[in-house]
């Protein structure tokens, strides 16, 4: 378990800071279209790897019968599809910040699991 | 003949023919997404030399329009289709509804909508994105498509352009590369949107009940043949033709088979009218008795 904390650790930190860059360096109009489509398949991949490392913890800490752990984790999963079910192309920005502090606090929230196992 | 040009916005192309020589029959094209109504130009003449008045109309999100092709929802596309087809239905005893790509998969909508369509000429309808150049990493598709990421993934347009000819593409290609005839990348906004579309029509596709011909390439880049076939075996259509093309990608109206996609339509139509006027006649003749 220690280990999947860790790695899901490790993703969350690498996921805000791929968001943070795509945002400010990326994703602007000047950038060749490859350039966007090359980051934009590793922050898919990133995020891919961060659902199923939720995933898998979730099941884990329900195996372990800590019954309140898995809905806190299982809400991290479906956050980024419930923002992307909102988000507009108009409200990119405010969207796509709100992502980066729902993965901020999951951050801080698998800290504390990883610290408190 | 002679021919009328009107031009609504910038990128419509619209035959008319005269007032005098008012024809019967009107076709109603719609382009592929990204594309634009120069894709189907040259068949729109050609459907205009055999008496047609054609309307290619640019969708919503493509061009000059006010909404653009981030932002764009499927139901603009259908909305748009929707009105201009009430706008130009009721002044033709005969009118078609056709397209490609999207184009294909808007007008099996409005079909499923609007049960006075005369006809349908769907080419490389695309209901599942699964064709050859599809990427490895297509299944991180669901990923992008349900998140934020939609907003910033752009597929970018590249070889072979949905085209197996090499002169066409060399030639689309300095052109794509202008910006002139269709956008350079596809964002996978709009690919969702076109997605959520062909779902909707997937769920409706017994409500289909227009003559159709269906035309795929075997080769199709984008979409396989499973899109057409789908289309085909599950339609309530009396009448339905279905082609495929072996030497043809994705832009069947500019690719190597370009000359039988064009008579097939002319043939399709034809074919339609002669079993029309026979079911007339076996209608009167049963009123006779």
């Amino acid at each position: 378990m220690h280990s999947l904390l860790l790695f899901l650790i490790c993703i969350n930190i690498l996921l805000i800071i791929a968001m943070c860059f795509g945002l400010i360096k990326v994703f602007k109009e000047e950038t060749d279209p490859k350039i966007r489509a090359w980051y934009s398949v590793l922050l898919s991949a990133l995020l891919f790897l961060y659902l199923g490392s939720i995933a898998a913890a979730c099941i884990r800490y329900l195996f372990l019968e800590k019954y309140t752990t898995s809905p806190f984790l299982f809400m991290f999963f479906i956050f980024p599809f419930a923002i992307g079910n909102f988000a507009s192309y108009k409200k990119l920005k405010l969207f796509t910040l709100l992502q980066i502090l729902i993965f901020a606090i999951s951050l801080i929230y698998i800290i504390y699991l990883y610290v408190n196992f | 003949m002679n021919m009328q040009q009107a031009r609504k916005s910038d990128m419509d192309y619209i035959l008319i023919h005269r007032e005098t020589i008012q024809p019967n029959r009107a076709v109603m094209l719609f382009h592929g997404l990204t594309g634009s109504p120069f894709e189907l130009k040259k068949y729109a003449k050609f459907l205009y030399d055999k008496g047609f008045d054609v309307f290619c109309y640019c969708l919503p999100g493509h061009g000059d329009h006010e909404i653009d092709i981030y932002s764009v929802k499927e139901k603009d596309w259908r909305d748009f289709a929707n009105a201009r087809y009430k706008e130009l239905r009721k002044n033709y005893a005969d009118f078609f509804a056709g397209g490609l790509c999207l184009g294909a998969v808007l007008a099996l909508n409005l079909a499923q909508e609007n049960k006075d369509i005369s006809g349908l000429i769907c080419l490389s309808t695309t209901l599942f994105l699964d064709g050859w150049t599809i990427p490895w990493y297509n299944f991180l598709m669901p990923i992008g498509l349900y998140t934020i990421l939609r907003y910033y993934y752009t597929f970018p347009e590249r070889e072979p352009y949905g085209i197996k000819s090499i002169k066409v593409r060399n030639t689309i290609s300095k052109l794509i590369s202008k910006n002139t005839v269709a956008m350079d990348n596809y964002p996978l906004s709009a690919i969702f949107e076109l997605l959520t579309l062909s779902k909707k029509v997937r769920q409706n596709i017994k409500k289909v009940f227009a003559p159709i011909l269906l035309v795929h390439s075997l080769e199709d880049d984008l979409t396989s043949t499973k899109s057409a076939k789908y289309v085909y075996k599950n339609i309530s259509s009396f009448y339905k033709e279905y082609m495929e093309l072996d030497n043809s990608y994705h832009l069947i109206l500019y690719d190597n088979e370009k000359d039988k996609v064009y008579n097939k339509t002319i043939e399709f139509i034809e074919a339609l009218s002669y079993k029309r006027n026979i079911t007339l006649k076996e209608l009167q003749n049963r009123k006779k008795k």
